[in-house]
């Protein structure tokens, strides 16, 4: 028997057994399959692959991931409003400290010598401005080693003395509770992944 | 004896914030959904936790679900995509079977018959497996998934032409692949 001509092309066997075909040319593929020999074994073996894949069977899982699926859901994440109040108060409390400490960076920057007065050997210039900066660095921890010892001190003389220094201190210590605070909450809305078996 | 809750009621319920609703749709689906991600990663503690993982992440996209339409389609198609786009991550191309074994089905066959269908299976899934990234996630639609080339390419997001072609790459790999295995 002479097989017919015009075989169609290998990815129309893919889209007939898809189901992608119009009723027409699924039609015109089973005719031609129903004449030509080789095609209908083309069809065939796409057949039996495609069998093969589908008919791979479904293996059981074992164990119910619904309840850790349930308890991660269900752990209360910070709100956006609450996360919201958290940032403005840490805003709120670094400008607090930084309001606090200008006065002191204020007597830092006054030493310093205007940009036009540097002379046009500025290496030189620079050297010495370092060690003017070394200096004053040492200075400013030897104020706050007194700063520190004065508090000391101030604990043990009693509350009269107490009152400008532990401005400063409470002021300091109530921004680190803030930021840790605020952080803390912040982090527990983030969730951890189930841990390594 | 009341009839157990419909999935539409069910995702209605998790709408309104019932977490207890959703645990039951989990139930439900996560077999077929850990199927998924298992034939993608070819390994079950990877499949476990990307099955959780989907479910996480449909729960976040409750939202976006259609309620006229079943609920095992989209939780499978949002396993598929989110295994994809891990394996991407992980620049994971080919994987490589574990030692699972699929637990026979009491059908009333022989221990041979069985064996055999246990060895079939076996490499079909290592051919899968052996499949890059991409042409993977397309069989897993078309086949098991069930849907057309527009829909994959749409979910995909890819070209039309690319799915087909892809689709028709993998299967001209997979019949090689079963053809050395005989």
């Amino acid at each position: 028997m002479n097989e017919p001509l015009n075989h169609p092309d290998e990815f129309r066997f893919h889209e007939y057994l898809d189901g992608e075909l119009s009723s027409a040319a699924q039609t015109e593929v089973e005719s031609h399959v129903a004449a030509c020999a080789a095609c209908s074994r083309t069809l065939a073996e796409l057949q039996t692959l495609f069998e093969q894949v589908e008919g791979l069977p479904e293996l059981e899982l074992g164990i119910d991931l619904s309840p850790q699926i349930v308890a991660r859901l269900e752990r209360p994440a910070l709100t956006l409003p609450a996360i919201r109040w958290v940032a403005v108060v840490q805003v709120l409390m670094a400008i607090l400290l930084l309001a606090a400490a200008w006065p002191s960076f204020q007597l830092f920057t006054s030493s310093w010598p205007e940009p036009s007065q540097l002379s046009a050997d500025w290496q030189v210039a620079l050297a010495e401005r370092i060690g003017v900066l070394g200096e004053q660095w040492s200075v400013i921890w030897e104020g706050v080693d007194l700063f520190v010892t004065s508090q000391a001190e101030a604990l043990r003389a009693g509350p009269g003395l107490m009152l400008p220094q532990l401005g400063l201190t409470l002021l300091a210590a109530s921004a680190l509770l803030v930021w840790l605070v605020g952080n803390g909450l912040l982090l527990r809305g983030i969730r951890h992944k189930p841990p390594v078996r | 004896m009341s009839e157990p809750p419909s999935e539409r009621a069910l995702v209605e319920h998790t709408r309104r914030g019932d977490v207890r609703a959703f645990g039951e749709l989990v139930r439900r689906h996560q077999q077929s959904v850990f199927n998924v991600c298992y034939r993608m990663f070819g390994e079950r503690r990877d499949a476990e936790d990307m099955t959780q993982e989907t479910f996480i992440r449909a729960f976040q996209r409750l939202e976006t679900f259609d309620l006229e339409r079943p609920f095992g389609p989209w939780i499978r198609r949002v396993a598929a995509n989110l295994c994809l786009n891990q394996l991407k991550r992980r620049r994971e191309s080919r994987l490589q079977l574990d030692d699972e074994l699929d637990r026979p089905a009491n059908d009333g066959i022989g221990p041979e018959a069985k064996q055999e269908r246990r060895e079939t299976a076996a490499q079909v899934r290592a051919a899968i497996l052996e499949l890059p990234t991409h042409y993977r996630a397309v069989v897993e639609l078309r086949h098991f998934q069930e849907i057309n080339y527009r829909e994959i390419a749409q979910e995909l997001k890819l070209p039309l032409n690319t799915v087909r072609s892809q689709l028709f790459r993998a299967r001209k790999m997979l019949a090689k692949r079963l053809k050395t295995d005989e």
